[in-house]
C-alpha cells in the first residue's frame, strides 16, 4: 500500500512536470533545510531510539511507529555537524521514500513553504551527493534535500 | 479486460493444479512400466484437473493456453479411452504441457493475456500431436492385457472424483501477515490499558474481571492467528517428484522418491523460503548422491536409488530432511579442494561433522564435473544461507558408499521467538531461549585473561569462550556496575558465554523484520515491540558465534586451542 502512495507521489511529480513547489523547511545547526513535501508522512516528537549495530554512525537507530519499524538518521551527523544532545524543539521527520518509511532528526521544524522552481537554483558543486537545488526565499537560502539519496 | 481478481484466482489455481498433477502423470507412467496396469482413477483425476483448467481458460479468453490444454486433453481423452497405450513420449508431452503454464503464468501475472506466447504454444501443441499419433513405439512388447485400461467410464466413476469438498478459502498472505501484526498491537495495547499509569494504587474488582476476560480472549486470538500461517508440507514435497523424475532421466539414474510426514505443518513463510533450497537438494541427492544402475547393480545394491523426503516437528523444530542412499560424501576429495582453496591449515585436524560443513562454503563443489542440472541455479552455500534467513542450521551426515543425509533444522514459526530477555547498557535484547543452556553470575576469578584480550572460563571442565554483549554490539552506553550474568550458549555444538547486565525473564516475542533499508546485520534476526511500545533487537546465536569468530574456519582453529 505505501508502495503504491510512493508511487503516486511520483507520478503527480510527472503530471506537475517535475515542478515541485510546497516544501516542508527545517532548521539542523545554522541553515534551513527543505525537504518535498510530497515525500513527507508526518512529524513525530522525540521518542525512544533503539540503537542497533553495524550501520553509519548518523543511523541512530530504529523507533516504533505504530506498529512499524522504521529507521532514524540524526540529521546532523548526516549533514556532517558534531552530534548535539535532544531538547524539546528536535523532532523526528517521517519521510516515505518509495514505500519505506524514514525518520530524519531535526533541530527544529519551521514550515510549509512555496518555492516556485524559477526560485531553485542547482547546488554549485556535488555537495555531499544529496543536495537537490538552493531555493531563495526572500531574504534566505533554503537548501533543498533529495529524499532518496539521504539513506543509501 | 476482465476482472484482475478472476486472473488472480485462475494463477493460484493453476499453480495448484500443476503441482497436484505432475507427480500424478509420474505415478501412472511409473505403474504402467511396473506392473503394466493404467489406474483409471488416476488418468481420470488428471484429465480432470485439465478439463477444469481448460474450462477456466476459455473463459478467461486466454487462446494459446486454452489450445494447448485442448490437446492435451485430446490426448488424455485417447489414453484413458485405450485407443493408445501409455509411454513415457506421452508423459513427457504432457509434462510439456505442464511447462507451458508454468512459463505462462507469471507473464499473465504481468500483462493479463497470454499472446505473446503464440509460438511457443504452437511448438507444444506440435509434440502433443506427434505423440498421439505414433503411439507406443517403444512398447512392442505384448502388454499384459489386464482389465483396468478396458474399463468403461461410468458416471459414478466420475462423480466420485468430484467428491472432494473444499471448506477452505483463499487468503493473501499479506492480509494474514497484517492480521497477526495487528493481534501484536493488541497484546501491546491490552498491557497499556490494563497496566496504565492513571491506574496506579487503585484496585477495581470489576475492572480487573474484565480485564482477566479480555486477556484470555486475545491469548486465543493470538494463538489462532498463528496457526493460521501453518499449512501441511506435502504440497511443496509433491512438486519435489517431478524434480526428481526430470533430473533422473536427464541423468539416466532410477529413483525412487519417498515422501514422509506430508502433513506436517510449517509457517507459510518457510514454506515458501526452502522451495528452493529443497529443489537444489532433490537435484543434488540424484546428480552426485545416486549411483548410476549399473554402478548400483555392481556394489550390490538394488538398481533404483532410493531418495527421502520427511518432514517432522522435534523439539520446537521442524525438521526436514533429504536422504539418498548413494555414495556418500567423499571426505577425502572435500579436505583435499579445501586445502586447494586454502580454507583450511594443512595438517589440521577436523571432525567429519565440520568436514561436510565445507561443502556450503560459497563456491566449493567437489563433483568432477558440474553437470547440466545441479551446476545452476541455487549452490549449498544458497541453501545454507537461506536456511540461515529464516533463523535455521543446515545438519549434514553421510557414509562413504551408504548415502547423504541433508537435515534442515528450521523454526516452527518465523512469527514468534520464545525468548530470554536480557539488558544491556539500558536496551532490551532478545536472546533465543532453545539457545540458553544456563545462566549464572560473573565471578572474576573464574576467567582467564589471554594475551591479546581475549577471556575463557571453565565452566563443568569445559573451556569456553566469554564476550560481553556490549563490546560485542559496540553499545556505548555505560555498564552498570552491578556485576554481569553470563549467558552459555550454544548452537551447533559450539558454545559461548555472552556477558549482560540483567536477565528479566522469559517471554514469547513476536518477531519483526528490521528496515530493510539497513541491510542485514550478522547476529540480529529482527526486533520486536516491548509492552511500553519501545523496540527490542532479537539476537540470533549463530550470527553472535560469527561475531566472534566461530563459524569462520580460520579462525575456528584459533578457537579450537582455547577451547
Amino acid at each position: 500500500m505505501l508502495m503504491e502512495k510512493g508511487r503516486e507521489r511520483d507520478e503527480e511529480m510527472i503530471n506537475e512536470g517535475g515542478t515541485l513547489e510546497k516544501y516542508l523547511t527545517f532548521r539542523v545547526g545554522e541553515e534551513d533545510y527543505g525537504i518535498s513535501i510530497h515525500y513527507v508522512s508526518e512529524i513525530v516528537g522525540l521518542q525512544k531510539i533503539t540503537p542497533v549495530p553495524d550501520v553509519p554512525p548518523y543511523v541512530k537507530g530504529v523507533i516504533n511507529l505504530r506498529g512499524k519499524i522504521i529507521p532514524v538518521l540524526d540529521m546532523r551527523l548526516r549533514l556532517g555537524m558534531p552530534e548535539r544532545s535532544y531538547d524539546e524543539r528536535t523532532c523526528i521527520i517521517v519521510v516515505n521514500v518509495e514505500g519505506d518509511l524514514l525518520g530524519l532528526i531535526v533541530d527544529r521544524v519551521n514550515e510549509v513553504t512555496d518555492i516556485p522552481q524559477e526560485q531553485i537554483e542547482p547546488p554549485p558543486s556535488e555537495e555531499g551527493g544529496f543536495v537537490m537545488g538552493l531555493g531563495k526565499v526572500g531574504e534566505g537560502v533554503k537548501i533543498l534535500l533529495d529524499v532518496h539519496k539521504i539513506l543509501r | 479486460m476482465f476482472d484482475p481478481e478472476l486472473l488472480k484466482g485462475f494463477i493460484s489455481d493453476s499453480l495448484e493444479m500443476l503441482d497436484e498433477v505432475e507427480p500424478h502423470i509420474i505415478q501412472l507412467q511409473r505403474e504402467f512400466e511396473e506392473k503394466g496396469i493404467v489406474n483409471k482413477e488416476t488418468l481420470n483425476e488428471i484429465f480432470r484437473l485439465f478439463h477444469s483448467l481448460k474450462g477456466a481458460s476459455a473463459f478467461l479468453g486466454l487462446e494459446n493456453i486454452n489450445k494447448v490444454m485442448h490437446e492435451a486433453e485430446n490426448l488424455l481423452g485417447a489414453l484413458r479411452e485405450g485407443r493408445i497405450k501409455i509411454s513415457a513420449k506421452h508423459v513427457e508431452a504432457i509434462l510439456l504441457g505442464c511447462d507451458f503454464i508454468r512459463k505462462v503464468l507469471p507473464e499473465l501475472q504481468e500483462k493479463g493475456t497470454d499472446k505473446e506466447f503464440e509460438g511457443e504454444s504452437q511448438r507444444v501443441i506440435g509434440e502433443l500431436r506427434k505423440s498421439l499419433m505414433e503411439p507406443s513405439e517403444d512398447f512392442q512388447e505384448e502388454i499384459p492385457s489386464s482389465e483396468a485400461p478396458k474399463e468403461e467410464l461410468t458416471p459414478e466413476r466420475v462423480s466420485s472424483t468430484h467428491k472432494k469438498v473444499k471448506t477452505d478459502i483463499r487468503v493473501d498472505l499479506d492480509k494474514l501477515n497484517e492480521l497477526n501484526d495487528l493481534v501484536g498491537e493488541l497484546v501491546i495495547a491490552e498491557t497499556m490499558v490494563v497496566r496504565n499509569p492513571d491506574l496506579k494504587g487503585y484496585r477495581f474488582e470489576n475492572f480487573e474481571k474484565a480485564a482477566h476476560q479480555l486477556h484470555l480472549i486475545i491469548s486465543s486470538l493470538q494463538d489462532l492467528a498463528m496457526s493460521l500461517r501453518m499449512v501441511p508440507i506435502g504440497g511443496l514435497f509433491r512438486r519435489m517428484i517431478r524434480v526428481a523424475y526430470d533430473t533422473a532421466r536427464r541423468s539416466g539414474k532410477e529413483v525412487e522418491l519417498i515422501l514422509k510426514g506430508e502433513e506436517t505443518e510449517v509457517d507459510k513463510t518457510v514454506i515458501e523460503a526452502i522451495s528452493d533450497p529443497l529443489v537444489h537438494l532433490v537435484r543434488n541427492a540424484v546428480d552426485h548422491g545416486i549411483e548410476l544402475p549399473m554402478e548400483r547393480e555392481r556394489l550390490g545394491k538394488p538398481r533404483k536409488g532410493l531418495i527421502e523426503l520427511e518432514a517432522r516437528h522435534e523439539g520446537g523444530e521442524v525438521l526436514i530432511s533429504v536422504r539418498d542412499d548413494g555414495r556418500g560424501l567423499d571426505k577425502e576429495a572435500i579436505l583435499k579442494k579445501a586445502r586447494e582453496k586454502g580454507l583450511i591449515q594443512p595438517g589440521a585436524v577436523i571432525p567429519d561433522e565440520e568436514v561436510f560443513q565445507l561443502i556450503f562454503l560459497p563456491g566449493f563443489s567437489t563433483a568432477k564435473a558440474v553437470t547440466e542440472i545441479s551446476g545452476r541455479g541455487v549452490g549449498m552455500d544458497v541453501v545454507k544461507s537461506r536456511v540461515e534467513e529464516l533463523r535455521g542450521w543446515v545438519e549434514v551426515k553421510s557414509a562413504q558408499g551408504e548415502g547423504t543425509s541433508v537435515i534442515l533444522h528450521l523454526p516452527l514459526t518465523l512469527a514468534i521467538i520464545d525468548g530470554l530477555l536480557v539488558r544491556v547498557g539500558g536496551h532490551i535484547y532478545v536472546l533465543p531461549l532453545y539457545a540458553v543452556k544456563e545462566l549464572f553470575p560473573l565471578d572474576l576469578k573464574d576467567i582467564t585473561f589471554l594475551p591479546g584480550g581475549k577471556k575463557v572460563i571453565k565452566r563443568h571442565g569445559k573451556l569456553h569462550p566469554v564476550v560481553s554483549l556490549r563490546e560485542l554490539l559496540g553499545i556505548r552506553e555505560k555498564e552498570r556496575n552491578e556485576g554481569e550474568i553470563l549467558v552459555l550458549l550454544e548452537q551447533k555444538g559450539k558454545e559461548l558465554c555472552l556477558g549482560v547486565e540483567e536477565v528479566l525473564g522469559q517471554r514469547d516475542t513476536v518477531i519483526k523484520p528490521l528496515p530493510k533499508r539497513l541491510g542485514r546485520i550478522t547476529g540480529i534476526s529482527g526486533c520486536s515491540i516491548l509492552e511500553d511500545g519501545g523496540v527490542c533487537l532479537i539476537l540470533d546465536v549463530q550470527g553472535i558465534l560469527e561475531r566472534v569468530g566461530y563459524g569462520n574456519f580460520q579462525h575456528s582453529k584459533e578457537g579450537g586451542e582455547i577451547c
